[in-house]
């Protein structure tokens, strides 16, 4: 359940990204633009191969923490605190996205927290996780760590847990993106995706499905009845959903790569 | 290139509305003369006409008393049998196939769920079918299908049940007649043993029942429908099988003993039933 509605977070970060279909940006001023504030939203791959040898190299300076850290240190997403110029490798954070946006020339790193699930204290556990300090990611390009601009909690649950947590949430320091928000653009991005020129890319990420509609059908019931859909009922349900969605997330990352869009940032009004 | 289902199967998706929206599912209808010629389907065809006229050897040699339990007529039976994920009860159901009267012919109507968002609307076609028949005959059918089927009505909210006294479960029925005829480290019987031992058929090229769920996977993982089309094929040839095997039932009067004695047992369950609704 945590895994589908972190996907549909990507899909509808991804999404917005690929599309552009009058090249005039249209789509990031009504969708994420609006969201977050910020023109443009990347999403970081899953597996990113040289983030991993980093942490390798860091287990390496710090032997005596590296077996307990095992299971975490190996995820990209791995952010650290950082202390002065340093970057400690024993003060870890991992939050389940991580999103870039530009304005202009300004280049914003955010990390994305996503939660799923029918209770209030599973969105109040995100409150503190970021408190001891500045968090840094690690480029091991430029052998420099890229600061973290900010954090996003984008909760995936009823709408009145969300209200019921919004402040506490936005008073520790996030960003909240509500379900209400990330249900209404997925609609407005199958809505394109279904459409040429993605309706042929598409087809081929998901061959089983004659429409995205319901994907989003499976999505508001992710939101809406999670304590139903994580029956054992629901098994096939949710491995065609997941199957699915890895299948866009796949094909959206090609596209939004090919698709840059053709207008000037900087142009945008907020 | 053919890597869907419908490509390689005849039939036509349906729809069928859930209150709120059209949801759809595929269906595949085949008529009697479409079936391949084999001894079950000639054994259907040489006695159907007979049965229509309630003039099998049977039911012309035992009382209408014996026959309570297992002698239903053409239009008021449904056959069944379903394909799932699994046997657990939370598995989901891809296939129900079906096969009943129609005309004066046999018709095999099968349901697919070509991915697991589509079962809703093939429950939900199978029970507005189903409604319109008063008896059911099925191969385990009163233990697994049926109970299968009530327990995905439930998932999604829709209230459904096929009551025992309306079911006639060819298992229940044959395994005992049958069982000194199984191997010997054989316990239970497939309805293809029942074939083999009644009317000599073999089945050739068919997906083992283990393998049916994965085929089912790989195909909506994206997976060639090749192993998944075999699947379909054997649960037509299944329900088919089924009528063959029940007009066996009324013609062969080897089966008179078989008869008397689960009317006897069907008794015990009405007085078993009786007693629980004095109490």
């Amino acid at each position: 359940m945590g895994r589908i509605a972190e996907l549909l977070v990507k899909l509808a970060a991804l999404g917005a990204l690929a599309i552009d279909p009058e090249r005039n940006g249209s789509i990031y001023r009504n969708g994420f633009a609006k969201i977050f504030n910020v023109p443009l939203i990347r999403v970081e791959p899953d597996l990113d191969l040289e983030t991993v040898l980093f942490d390798e190299a860091f287990r390496k300076e710090d032997p005596e923490n590296s077996e307990d850290e095992e299971s975490t240190s190996k995820n990209p997403m791995s952010a650290y605190l950082c202390d002065g110029d340093e970057l400690d490798p024993r003060n870890r954070v991992v939050p389940d996205l991580r999103t870039t946006s530009q304005r202009g020339n300004k280049i914003r790193n955010f990390a994305v927290e996503v939660k799923s699930g029918f209770h209030e204290k599973t969105a109040r556990s995100l409150i503190g996780k970021f408190s001891a300090g500045e968090y840094q990611w690690w480029d091991p390009e430029l052998e420099e760590g890229i600061p973290m601009h900010g954090r996003i909690a984008a909760l995936m649950m009823r709408d009145g847990i969300v209200e019921n947590v919004r402040k506490e949430l936005v008073d520790d320091g996030y960003r909240v993106l509500s379900s209400e928000r990330v249900l209404c653009y997925l609609g407005i991005l199958f809505e394109h995706l279904g459409q040429s020129p993605f309706h042929e890319a598409v087809a081929e990420a998901v061959p089983r499905l004659d429409s995205l509609r319901p994907i989003l059908q499976q999505a508001k019931e992710v939101v809406h009845n999670p304590h139903i859909m994580m029956r054992g009922t629901h098994t096939a349900d949710r491995k065609f959903m997941l199957h699915n969605l890895e299948q866009l997330i796949k094909t959206l990352e090609v596209m939004a790569d090919k698709t840059r869009p053709a207008f000037d940032l900087e142009e945008i009004p907020f | 290139m053919e890597d869907r289902i419908e490509d390689k199967l005849k039939g036509r998706v349906i729809y069928v509305s859930n209150g709120e929206e059209n949801i759809e599912c595929y269906r595949m209808l085949k008529r009697q003369n479409e079936m391949p010629s084999d001894p079950v389907v000639k054994y259907v065809e040489r006695n159907l006409h007979r049965w229509k006229q309630g003039k099998l050897h049977n039911i012309d040699n035992l009382p209408p008393e014996l026959l309570k339990w297992v002698y239903f007529k053409p239009e008021e039976t449904l056959f069944m049998d379903t394909e799932t994920l699994g046997l657990s009860y939370r598995d989901a159901i891809f296939l129900i196939g079906m096969s009943y009267f129609k005309k004066g012919e046999v018709v095999v109507d099968l349901l697919l769920a070509r991915n697991p968002w589509e079962e809703q609307a093939m429950i939900m076609k199978f029970n507005e079918i189903a409604s319109r028949y008063r008896y059911m005959v099925s191969y385990n059918g009163a233990a697994f299908d049926n109970r299968r089927i009530i327990a995905r009505n439930r998932k999604y909210r829709i209230r459904w049940d096929w009551p025992d006294d309306k079911h006639l479960d060819l298992y229940q029925f044959i395994h005992p007649f049958i069982k000194n005829k199984l191997g010997e480290s054989q316990k239970t019987s497939k309805l293809g043993d029942v074939e083999r031992i009644l009317f000599g058929l073999e089945r050739e090229d068919d997906l083992p029942s283990a393998e049916v769920p994965a085929a089912y996977e790989d195909y909506w993982m994206g997976g060639k429908p090749d192993k998944l089309v075999k699947a379909i094929r054997h649960n037509d040839i299944d329900v088919f099988s089924l009528i063959a095997v029940y007009l066996r039932i009324l013609q062969d009067p080897e089966f008179i003993p078989r008869i008397k004695e689960f009317k006897k047992k069907s008794r015990w369950k009405e007085r078993k039933s009786i007693k629980k609704e004095d109490r």
